[in-house]
This record gives structure tokens, sequence and C-alpha cells, in this order.
């Protein structure tokens, strides 16, 4: 009897046991079934993430980019926590939500770097087409005058990084293009500026070449020969009866944007002068040569004024031996102060000369605003 | 009642074994530092686009090694085969970036040659140029001009001993092009003053 019961208890239990099994086979089956792992998720993420990458979204978008990197990573590490685990114990649901943040944050990125790019791209060149009218404008009104070789290089790096940032521009190279931009800039305005201030000053005695230039063409109309230099237009005229008889290119002091203080400034003066000797080969080493009396009374009187206010030394000498003479035509500025004219062109001069023509040199005939026009 | 018994031992027995398969990690590890080590190389700048290809490779791989390890029935044969091959391209990354940088100095070294061609021919031409009012404005242009194309080449030496290929690239390209501006353009006065160069 008891053994009967034994057996009976033993049986119930194996039936349990077996019930269980098939139980929990059942629930694994269904789980398995229906707990999918998340491949589709992280596979579109992945494409988007690879996507935003050949957008450029490292470049245009690097903080959006990152965070969608970095929340693919967890996702993925997450992924790989849950496969560790039993698969009956698996939980894909956070796997899946940062797959999908990681889609739409690289979704993000890609549009981001598109919109960020065009907007350089916009950008930059309008600054490169703002930047080419500067240099326009500078090779046009400013290179030519004495304004000084820190100015020049300040001009040319400018002028340099703007190609160089043309080049980057053309690579696509945005970033690049635009840090380049912005230090043409930072060159060619500042030199621009201070050419300009420069150009401004030499023009606050307009007044003066003005009063003269009429002075010149008033006496040529009474039947003077005059000389008439033009300082900013490189420019010997001969005057006769009104009008511009001939017209040469001239050279002059290497500081010509300016009045001629004194002794060694390198300066070519202005002012209302005349020949007060013609030399001819035998007496000037530069071909032939007219003299003329600087300093006049007027150069005096300003020289006289500067030495008592001490803003020159008594012993620098206020100068002289200004002529305008030949072996010109080196196309550069090169003087001590005198006008130099190409030899031919010299013979012209001299010859439409004698002791006493008046000789009159202006900074500029125009205005300022008609120089710049 | 022990034939089902053994049975299912077997199954599970059968269970335990498949399901034992491990995730290849030494070639996981074999393809991440060799692509660490191409992007050490600057591929990622040098071979941008090729990069990047390999990389996003090495992230599908990863996706289908979780999606095996997901499964019951584990299979890493594949996966173990695409790694092999991604490190390979990863390590070639290395070589075809070298490969590119030596392409970018060697066009660096060219345009070097011509560009200091280019300002012998030029300081040439400016000594001929005419010497009227306009020759004289073009001239003392040009002639700034030339100065700091000698200043721009003088920093491209610098830039190639930084590691800057890139950007010696860009600095002696600007170069000669401005170079060969300036030359057109005191051709173009020579020609204008008939002075035969």
């Amino acid at each position: 009897m008891l053994f009967m019961k034994v057996r009976k208890l033993i049986s119930f239990f194996v039936y349990l046991f077996f019930a269980g099994l098939v139980i929990f086979i059942g629930y694994s089956v269904y789980v398995y079934v229906t707990n999918k792992p998340p491949v589709e998720e992280i596979s579109r993420a992945r494409e988007s993430l690879a996507t935003a990458k050949t957008k450029k979204a490292g470049r245009y978008a690097s903080e959006t980019l990152r965070e969608a990197e970095r929340l693919y990573k967890w996702s993925m590490k997450e992924w790989e926590t849950q496969n560790n685990k039993f698969f009956i114990f698996r939980d894909y649901a956070l796997t899946r939500d940062l797959a999908l943040k990681s889609f739409n944050k690289s979704t993000n990125a890609g549009n981001e770097a598109k919109s960020v790019k065009d907007k350089l791209q916009n950008r930059v060149e309008s600054e490169l087409a703002t930047l080419k009218k500067q240099i326009k404008k500078f090779e046009k009104y400013y290179e030519h005058l004495a304004i000084g070789q820190s100015t020049l290089r300040s001009y040319h790096r400018g002028k340099t990084r703007f190609l160089e940032a043309q080049i980057e521009f053309d690579k696509n190279n945005l970033q690049e293009a635009a840090k380049l931009t912005k230090k043409a800039s930072e060159g060619i305005t500042t030199a621009e500026k201070a050419a300009h201030i420069k150009l401004v000053e030499f023009y606050k005695n307009y007044p003066t070449w003005e009063k003269n230039t009429k002075l010149a063409y008033s006496l040529s109309k009474k039947g003077q020969t005059v000389i008439l230099v033009d300082k900013i237009q490189s420019t010997c005229i001969i005057l006769k009866g009104g009008k511009e008889f001939k017209s040469f290119p001239a050279e002059f002091g290497k500081s010509w944007m300016g009045d001629k203080m004194y002794s060694g400034d390198k300066a070519t003066p202005e002012g209302v002068y005349k020949v007060t000797d013609k030399k001819n080969r035998s007496r000037t080493k530069y071909y032939k040569a007219l003299l003329i009396n600087y300093p006049n009374g007027e150069d005096q009187k300003r020289y006289d004024r500067m030495v008592k206010s001490g803003e020159i030394s008594r012993r620098t000498g206020i100068g002289g031996l200004i002529e305008i003479h030949g072996d010109g035509g080196k196309g550069v500025n090169w003087t001590d102060g005198c006008i130099a004219l190409e030899n031919k062109e010299m013979d012209v001069v001299f010859s439409n000369c004698s002791v006493n023509t008046t000789v009159i040199i202006v900074g500029s005939r125009l205005p300022l605003e008609d120089y710049l026009k | 009642m022990k034939k089902i018994f053994y049975v299912m031992s077997i199954v599970a027995a059968a269970l335990i074994f498949t399901s034992c398969a491990k995730a290849p990690q030494a070639e996981i590890d074999a393809a991440k530092a060799a692509l660490e080590q191409a992007k050490a190389a600057q591929a990622d700048k040098y071979v941008e686009a090729d990069f990047l290809a390999v990389q996003d490779s090495l992230n599908a791989v990863m996706v289908e090694i979780e999606a095996q390890s997901s499964k019951l029935f584990k299979s890493y044969g594949k996966s173990k085969e695409k790694l092999v091959v991604i490190t390979t391209n990863a390590t070639e990354l290395v070589a075809k970036t070298e490969v590119r940088k030596e392409e970018i100095k060697t066009e660096v070294a060219t345009a070097q040659t011509a560009v200091a061609a280019l300002l012998e021919e030029n300081n040439t031409l400016v000594a001929k140029a005419p010497k009227g009012k306009e020759g004289k404005e073009a001239i003392e242009a040009i002639k700034v001009d030339l100065a700091g194309i000698t200043t721009s080449v003088g920093e491209v030496d610098g830039l190639l001993a930084a590691g800057d290929i890139l950007g010696a690239q860009t600095k002696i390209n600007a170069a000669q092009q401005k170079a060969t501006e300036i030359n057109t353009e005191l051709k173009a006065v020579l020609d204008k003053a008939k002075i035969k160069y």
C-alpha cells in the first residue's frame, strides 16, 4: 500500500516536472519568436550615420554628429549587454530607443551640415567678391602712392590670403576659405585705411595746389611757357597759350607724397619756382638739367618756423639743387627730390625753357573726389 | 518515459553546445586596431572617402555579429571572414595615405620649381618693361607682388616641415597663380610697347 502511494507520488512529480518543462519550452519559444533583436533599427541608425558623414556633417555639424555617434555606440553596447543575458531575460527596448534617437540625430546632422555648408558657401563667395573689388580699388588708387613699405606689405599679405582663400573655396574647403578671407580682409582693409589716411593728409594742401594750377594756366594764357608738374599723376606738362602743349611721365623723390621740408627728406617740393640755370650735358651728370630756385621765400619761411619750434634741427639744412633733369625712365621714384624725365623728353622740355621760366609743382590738379572716381 | 527523458536530454545538450559559439573577439580587436592606425596616419584627411567606407563596413559587421549573438544557433563564420578583409583594407589605407601625401609633396615640389623659374623670368621682364607713366605704375605694383611671392614660397617649406602638406599645397598654388598672372601682365605690357623678350 505504502509502495503504491510512493509510486503514485513519484509519478505525480515526474508529470509535474515534464509539465513545467513543456510550459518552460513553450514560453521560451514564445519569447524567442516575439522578442526580435533590434537589427533593423540599428542598421537604419548605422546607415543614417554613414550618410551624415558623407554629407560632411563631421565638418559642418560636428556636435550633432558626435551626439549621434555617442547614441549609436551606446545602443550597440546595450545590445551587447542584453545578448549576454539568457534569452528569456533579454529586453531590447532601450537598445531600440537609443538606435531611434541616434537615427534622428544623424538625420538632423546631415540636414544641419547641408544648411551650414550652403550658408557658409554663400557668405564666403560674397566676401571673396567684396575682396576682389577692394583689391581692384587699392591697385587703382593707392598701390602706386608713396604709402610706405609696412602698408604695402600688409596689402600684399592680404592679397595672398585672398588667392589662398579662392583656392580653398574652389576645393570646397569652406571653413578654411572662411578663415583665409577673414585674414585677407584684415590685411587689405588695414592697408586701405592707412593709404587713405596718407592720401587725405597729402590732399590737405589741395587749396594751394588749386590756386597754383590756376596760376599756371593763367600765366601761360598771357604768353608765358610754364612747366606744370602734377605729382600724383607723375606728369610734367609744358603749358603754352593756356593749353597743354606736351606732357611727359616724370619720376620724383621716394617720399614724393608731401612737400619738401629739409635736406635729405627725398621729397619733391611743391610751389611756384623759376628756372635759374640751364645745364647742358657737360655741366650735369643727368644728361641735361634745369635748376630751379628751391628753396623759395615760402619754403624758407616754413623751414625757419619748423626750426624755431624744434621740429627740425638747425643743423639739418633746408636742402637745394632741385632740378628737372634727364636719366629718368627707371620706372620708380628714385631721385633725392628732383624731377626726372627720359632723355628724349628732357630734350623737349630743355628746348622749351629758358632761365626764369616758371615751374609750378602741385600735388594734384584734381580734387580728391575726382581722383577717387 | 525513459525515451522522452533521453530525447529531452539530447536536445538540451545540442542547445548547450550550439549556443556556446563565441564572437570572433580577436578579429574584432584586430580590425578596430587597424582602423585606429589608419586614423593616426591621417587617412581620414587624405583618403577620406576610403576611410569612411572601411569604417562603415566595420560598423556593418559589428551589427551582423550582434545579430548572431541574439540568435539561439549562432554562426560567426561569415562575420569573421569579413573582419579579416576589413583589417586588410584598413591596413592598406595607411599605405594609400602615404602615397597620397607623397603625391601632394611631389606636386608642391614641382610647383616650387615652376614658381622659382617664373620669378626669375619675371625679374628679367621687369627690367625690360617700358619706363613710361603706365609702365612705371605697373612696375611698382609688380615689384611689390614679386617680393610677396618670394615670402610666400619661403613659408611653404615651413608648412611642409610642420606636416601641413595640404596647407603647403594651397600656399604654393596661390604663389604660382600670382606669378603666372604677373608673367602674363608683363608680357602684355611688353607686347604693347613692342619690346622683344
